[in-house]
């Protein structure tokens, strides 16, 4: 067992873990975490893969997962501020069950 | 050898309890304290992979930046889950100087 | 939360332990699959790793992540500056272009540790941006962790509140645009003379991305940095008034 398919195991199980997220957890905010974790997941799949595929590292995926880090980010900023909106317009009385 | 594999199996176990409590934990806060240790983590993870300039800003945004925005988002929505949650005694401490956390 | 969004679902409860086992066995399966393949994989095929191996002596640098990021597959880097660009403009107010883009206010109240790390930390912070900027060319770095960085310094300015930055303002707009507008700039220009978007000659290539990236910089750092105001609740028609209240 080489780190490699250890590192992208474990790139797929953070998927799932943010893919169970998704459709589980009842807060949005806890949905946005769980999207995140999806992303973090295939980030780590990823480079995984770039590392395994030869002796030398392949430096594609590395660029498409900067570019996706910053895109996150983005989408997390705009998921938030939806959030926030849409709390504001829902009332803050409603409580969060615990999921 | 066994020493690295071993370091590594301890970090991607870390990683995956952490992005379970990072979705699934009790109060928000936490959510969001465990989702940035699972970036912080995930910067070593790919440290050890040789993709450094993806640590780099994965320290820097994906840690900082979005930890940021989900402390300031949660700052926001707050008031609901203080009533929610009945073990508040972080929250009133937050209360006193909300800026510090964000 | 959130429940009363959900204004036309009048049905029977569904029952949760039931949904969550059925959510749980698919993804579990899923899971067995996606392992199941990763480990069939055979991951011979080299990928295109070589390829920019050989071409590297063309880019201009010799870091082989910013030539994927800047040369190699420029386009993918343009449309991510358009993506952040239209985020920003979604979530930016849209008043207040009269504002100038930093005012310096007393704040109310004085935190010294947080004093301490504006004054300390973030010259450093800038200085250390710019040479991650610099030395993306040749090792780990570039334009992104540089305006991460720069972005990292914005929050941590905005954090005592005496410094106010108006992210509308048309100074801010511009500086937000700069990056976005250097890429197409430098690729219409590149389809005048060189015949091809974003096809650098091997001589100015060096000196074309490092003014890419630096424009580049300063866009993501103010980009990033507005997202984040736009979290805090503060307007900015009276900025001493609203700071009092807090966000």
């Amino acid at each position: 067992m080489n780190a490699e398919l250890l590192y992208s195991i474990t790139g797929v199980g953070l998927f799932a873990i943010g893919l169970l997220g998704v459709v589980l957890a009842s807060h949005i905010m806890r949905k946005v975490l769980a999207l995140n974790v999806m992303g973090v997941g295939i980030f780590m799949l990823l480079i995984a893969l770039a590392k395994r595929s030869e002796s030398a590292v392949d430096p594609v995926p590395h660029a498409m997962v900067l570019t996706g880090i910053v895109i996150a980010a983005a989408g997390t900023a705009l998921a938030l501020n939806l959030m926030v909106r849409l709390h504001k317009m829902s009332g803050s009385k409603q409580e969060e069950p615990s999921g | 050898m066994n020493l690295e594999i071993a370091f590594d199996l301890l970090l991607m176990l870390s990683c995956l309890i952490l992005a379970w409590m990072s979705i699934f934990a009790a109060s928000l806060f936490r959510c969001i304290v465990f989702f940035v240790c699972l970036g912080l983590l995930a910067t070593i993870a790919w440290g050890q992979m040789g993709a450094y300039d993806v640590a780099i800003a994965e320290a820097a945004i994906g840690a900082g930046i979005t930890g940021a925005l989900l402390l300031a988002a949660w700052n926001r929505i707050r008031p609901a889950v203080a009533d929610a949650e009945p073990e508040s005694k972080s929250v009133e401490v937050n209360e006193q100087e909300p800026k510090e956390h964000v | 939360m959130f429940n009363k969004i959900d204004l036309e679902y009048d049905g029977a409860v569904v029952d949760p332990k039931t949904s969550r086992l059925i959510a749980g066995l698919s993804i579990m399966g899923l899971l067995f699959f996606l392992i199941l393949m990763l480990l069939n994989h055979s991951g011979d095929n080299g990928g295109i790793g070589p390829y920019v191996d050989q071409n590297i002596n063309l880019s201009g640098v010799t870091n082989p992540v910013t030539a994927v990021l800047l040369n190699f597959r420029a386009y993918d880097t343009l449309l991510e500056l358009a993506v952040l660009l239209i985020v920003v403009v979604a979530v930016l107010p849209s008043h207040n272009s009269q504002v100038p883009l930093v005012q310096r206010i007393v704040a109310p109240e004085h935190n010294l540790v947080i004093l301490a790390l504006q004054r300390w930390i973030a010259p450093a912070v800038l200085v250390f941006a710019g040479y991650l900027l610099w030395a993306g060319a040749s090792q780990p770095g570039g334009a992104f962790q540089a305006g991460a960085l720069l972005a990292g310094t914005c929050v941590l300015m905005f954090q005592t509140g005496s410094y106010r930055v108006n992210y509308t303002s048309i100074m801010a707009r511009h500086l937000l645009v700069v990056g976005l507008a250097m890429f197409v700039i430098v690729g219409l220009a590149l389809i005048y003379f060189a015949g091809n978007l974003l096809n650098y000659p091997a001589n100015y290539a060096g000196l074309l991305i490092l003014l890419i990236e630096g424009c580049a910089t300063v866009s993501i750092g103010i980009a990033l940095a507005s997202l984040y105001s736009s979290l805090i609740d503060l307007s900015f028609s009276d900025p001493a008034d609203n700071y009092r209240q807090g966000p």
